[in-house]
């Protein structure tokens, strides 16, 4: 989804404080952080239903690469996405962030090593995914906004659902 | 004001329910004569019985019998029927049943005959 | 969609469903007037409620039904077949609206006036002859129902004593506010019956979703009550508490549970008319019994039974029950019988669609699993009759060819059996050739808590149903090389003679190929038998039995295969159910055909007696048995724990004295004994009706399903001794164990020594 079509999708849920129309060429951004070895993620803070702190999934033999395990989440078993595994990044042994994350299919979670700060963005800072990021990372990616002196790299849940991973395994 | 809705279809009861209740009548429920009778026995007394003709275990005709043989002069019964017989409703007016009502009726039918009974203003 | 026209159409679909019940039984009794005033009544109500929405098409073809019935309640027609394909035709037109007012809120534009036209015509009253022949025909059917349905009161054979007569058909209409006045309305007279059933008032109906939420609830309650249950062996304090937890949740997920329990009569409800239907299409003459209807189901299993089930009742049809012309030729009853049956047997329910049909062919079984090259000829001489059955399950046995070549049945039977197992059934197939087949479900009761064995591999538990787990075989390290047989890289395990394919779940899990896994550690075999296929899954640990609650997993996990849920331990740890069906199928694992050659030839009831599981101990060198469903907990203790009173050994288990029964002299040996400084002694807790006892044991040696043993020449079974692994061995008589507080000596009840 393009940081337009966010916008879009967040101005029809009407009344929402994660958005707000400064005039009519800028749209600001909610974006919750997470740094992940040396970049700096973003996922829109609306998709976000909760943040699980020092989880520690318990892995799933024969599952796909990308997953990162099972946690207990409210009643119900949830499937976590690794984002180290999904980048090719070497595992991590100290407990994780989980970003609980609404899907078509219900909810799965987004490990990640920690959760940062809520940014606010505008859509003036914001470019696409440029044209040399290799093919894993420009599926994964939603575009890049510029801060100062560093680029906070958007995540698309719809495009993080082990549904989708799994289907494009 | 408190009516006790007797028919065994549970449209109907929340349809007169619904329209009872907007007048600012309490009302209470059974799904059969025997049901209802029952509830007669139990609690406060009613001010209107509404009964259905045709239904399981004890009929409507039945039930107005019973209610008429024990007296409850106090509780109007209205037969509310689909029976397009004049037959029964002379049986039924005979047998001490106060009022009828043809289904389908809608709020303005029945407060008229609310009203014929003087159970609300016309 | 408005709530008014919701509760309508609820309360239609349901007058629809009881008007379809009662049309198939009015079959059988064309008279009932009971039946007759049913279903004039489901009419009446979608009628009379119709007008209030303004459903002028409902009301119009409702209207035409009413009328019809009216007099067919009142004895002026009789319930003849072209009248109750009528309305069986009347009921169908009713829901083709109701469904597409359920979808749009409005009646569709469809045209009902062939079918009212064809009601209409139905009225016209019959002539004397025609009303003869149909009153014969009800005789002779009550009659025949009567011998199987004893319920059937002989009164229904008379015919409808002659009612009042009524005047005729005088329209009147009184002012009728909203709709039209009708045309013509036909007299009623109302002729009350006492006793007769109705819709009862303490039924309450409840959102499917509301009652998953609860199940959800209870389950996240039966978690909380093994964590606390776990946490509190520790803290004395907290365990009244947790008992009462303990008490709660049990009486609160049964009653959910209850709640969600269906009587299998709502599937079977529409087979008389689908067997209507078919034995038309198929020139058969099919009788329909059933029985159990009333027996209850977990909702969601009763919906993933229909399909299996009609599947099974199809082929009963068509490759089952022969053409009248053939079975007289046979010398059977021209006319076959179909028979469904549902029970309870202990925590299953057992549907069986049984018929007096030709039976399987077995050799055409044969030729055509040769043929599809799923078995080799030389192979398939040496199967037995009923092991050659069972290829009928293979994927790839039936296909669209074989529905017409085989005079078996035979129509996607490997669907039906996917279908039931996936929900953790099991399909049974008996068959006699020229006398019928008969086709045994045997469903859980309920799906969501399932009691399971917890196994481990490299550090992880995994949940292991107890469905499928016939036995437990322990390897110790000593004994691996001895007990565990290498051919060709193909691990196996001499299990009474019958070599058990082996599979190392940890090598299958992380997918290493490591020669002789687990050689230098313990090594548990979980003898596991699913799809006619047995073999044994080595683990490296075992932890408690648990009833654990089953959670979903994501599709993309559920499509490895190997696990149908994950669930929370007591502990608090997250572990995966593992598929024992899709670990055979990975493993490569056949299905066993010449696996215990000698039980398979056993007939069908002795079958029906195995099943119960037995946890098998030793004590003073004895060997006992204790249904492993009495069986709450198996406790390693500090001999210092074992208290007295009198000379009565007693054990403070969770706040509660037990009685230790300790026939072997278990304790009094250890307690004899010196050179060891803090002893330990192992206790088997179970339950014993209300009370819980406690066994004094050397060890615990195995878990193995045992066969009750019949008293000879009689039918009935011998108490205290069951068939354990081919030997009789006695099992312990819990109520002989005497209860607290005692003044007496011990008990003669105790282990008895091994029958053989």
């Amino acid at each position: 989804m393009s940081q337009m079509e966010s916008g879009q999708k967040m101005a029809a849920a009407g009344g929402q404080l994660t958005v707000r129309r400064k005039d009519k060429s800028e749209t600001l951004a909610e974006v919750c952080s997470v740094q992940l070895a040396e970049t700096l993620f973003g996922v829109p803070i609306q998709h976000i239903l909760e943040i699980v702190g020092g989880a520690r999934p318990e892995p799933v033999p024969l599952a796909p690469e990308f997953v990162g395990g099972l946690v207990h989440y409210r009643g119900d078993v949830l499937t976590t996405v690794s984002l180290r595994r999904l980048l090719g990044l070497p595992e991590q042994e100290a407990a994780q962030d989980i970003l609980v994350l609404e899907s078509l299919q219900g909810c799965f979670g987004l490990l990640v090593d920690a959760v940062g700060e809520v940014l606010t963005v505008s859509s003036r800072d914001f470019e696409q995914n440029p044209s040399i990021l290799d093919e894993r990372r420009r599926v994964l990616f939603a575009g890049a906004y510029k801060l100062d002196g560093k680029l906070l790299v958007m995540l698309d849940p719809e495009r993080l659902d082990p549904m989708r991973l799994g289907a494009a395994a | 004001m408190r009516a006790l809705i007797v028919d065994d279809s549970r449209f109907v009861r929340d349809f007169l329910r619904g329209l009872l209740e907007e007048r600012g009548i309490e009302c209470e429920e059974a799904a059969d004569g025997q049901a209802g009778m029952h509830r007669v026995h139990e609690g406060a007394p009613f001010d209107l019985a509404l009964v259905d003709w045709n239904m399981p275990v004890m009929d409507g005709f039945q039930m107005l019998q019973k209610l008429r043989t024990e007296g409850h002069p106090e509780m109007k019964v209205m037969m509310v029927t689909t029976e397009a017989e004049n037959e029964f409703i002379t049986r039924a007016l005979d047998a001490g049943a106060d009022e009828y009502l043809m289904k389908p009726f809608d709020g303005e039918a029945l407060g008229e005959k609310l009203a014929m009974l003087g159970l609300v203003e016309a | 969609m408005d709530d008014l026209t919701r509760e309508f159409l609820i309360e239609s679909q349901e007058g629809l469903d009881r008007m379809e019940r009662c049309l198939t039984d009015l079959e059988e009794r064309p008279q009932d007037r009971e039946l007759l005033s049913d279903i004039f009544r489901s009419v009446h109500t979608i009628k009379g409620t119709t007008g209030f929405l303004g459903f002028k098409r409902l009301e119009k073809l409702a209207h035409t039904g009413e009328n019809l019935l009216g007099l067919l309640r009142d004895g002026k027609l009789v319930a003849t077949p072209p009248i109750i394909t009528g309305l069986l035709e009347l009921l169908d037109g009713l829901r083709a609206i109701l469904s597409i007012v359920e979808e749009t809120g409005g009646e569709g534009d469809g045209e009902d006036a062939a079918l009212i036209e064809q009601l209409k015509v139905l009225q016209e009253l019959p002539g004397e002859a025609e009303m003869a022949k149909p009153t014969v025909m009800a005789a002779e059917l009550a009659r025949q129902s009567s011998e199987v349905l004893p319920t059937v009161p002989e009164a229904t054979v008379a015919p409808a004593p002659a009612m009042p007569s009524v005047p005729a058909v005088v329209p009147t209409a009184p002012a009728a506010p909203l709709a039209a006045s009708p045309a013509s309305e036909t007299a009623e007279v109302q002729k009350p019956r006492a006793g007769a059933t109705a819709a009862s008032d303490s039924t309450l109906r409840v959102d499917v979703a509301l009652l998953n939420r609860m199940m959800n609830l209870v389950g996240e309650l039966v978690l909380t009550r093994n964590q606390i249950l776990q946490a509190t062996a520790q803290h004395e304090n907290l365990t009244l508490l947790s008992r009462r937890l303990d008490m709660v949740t049990a009486d609160l997920r049964e009653s959910v549970m209850k709640a969600r329990m269906q009587p299998v009569s709502n599937v079977f409800s529409k087979f008389p008319r689908i067997i209507r239907d078919l034995s038309q299409m198929l020139h058969r003459r099919v009788r329909l019994l059933m029985e159990g209807q009333e027996t209850e189901l977990d909702k969601s299993l009763l919906e993933a039974i229909k399909d299996p089930l009609t599947h099974a009742v199809r082929n009963s049809m068509d490759h089952g029950i022969e053409p009248p012309e053939v079975r007289q030729a046979a010398g059977k009853d021209p006319e076959g019988t179909l028979k469904l049956r549902a029970y309870q047997e202990s925590s299953h329910v057992i549907i069986e669609v049984s018929d007096d049909g030709a039976g399987i062919a077995v050799e055409k079984v044969q030729k055509k699993a040769i043929e599809r090259g799923l078995i080799t000829a030389e192979r398939a001489a040496q199967l037995s009759e009923r092991e050659l059955l069972q290829l009928i399950f293979l994927p790839g046995f039936s296909t669209a060819e074989a529905v017409t070549n085989v005079s078996g049945r035979g129509v996607g039977m490997d669907v039906v059996r996917t279908n039931v197992e996936k929900i953790g059934g099991k399909v049974e197939l008996d068959s006699k050739p020229g006398k019928g087949t008969t086709l045994r479900l045997r469903i859980p009761l309920t799906l969501a808590i399932v009691p399971a064995l917890i196994v481990k591999s490299h550090g992880q538990s995994f949940a292991l149903p107890q469905g499928a787990l016939s036995e437990l075989v322990h390897v110790p390290p000593e004994r691996y090389e001895q007990d565990i047989e290498w051919m060709e890289g193909a691990p196996l395990y001499r299990l009474r003679g019958n070599l058990l394919p082996l599979v190392f779940l940890e090598r299958m899990l992380l997918s290493g190929d490591g020669d002789k896994p687990g050689r230098d550690r313990d090594n548990f075999i979980a003898v596991l038998e699913v799809d006619g296929r047995r073999f044994g899954l080595v683990v490296d640990g075992l932890a408690d039995p648990e009833e654990i609650v089953v959670k979903p997993l994501s599709s993309v996990l559920k499509s490895i295969g190997l696990y149908t849920g994950a669930t929370v331990l007591g502990s608090g740890d997250l572990a995966l159910i593992l598929d024992p069906s899709s670990i055979a199928m990975r493993a490569g694992v056949q299905m066993s055909l010449q696996e215990e050659h000698g039980e398979m030839e056993q007939n069908s009831e002795m079958n029906a007696m195995r099943g119960a599981e037995y946890l098998v101990v030793e004590a003073a060198a004895r060997k006992a048995a204790v249904a492993l469903s009495d069986v709450l907990r198996i406790e390693r203790i500090p001999l210092s724990r074992v208290e007295y009173i009198g000379y009565r050994p007693v054990l403070n288990f969770e706040g509660q004295l037990l009685p230790v029964e300790d026939a072997g002299g278990i304790l009094r040996e250890a307690a004899e004994r010196t050179d060891v400084e803090e002893q330990q002694v192992t206790v088997v807790v179970c339950r014993d009706g209300n009370r819980h006892v406690g066994l004094a044991v050397h060890a615990v040696l195995d878990v193995a399903s045992g066969s009750q043993l019949m008293e000879a020449g009689t039918e009935r079974t011998a108490d205290g001794v069951t068939l354990l692994k081919e030997h009789v061995t006695s099992v312990v008589n819990l109520s002989g164990v005497e209860a607290l507080p005692v003044s007496a000596g011990y008990s003669t009840a105790g282990f008895a020594e091994d029958v053989q």
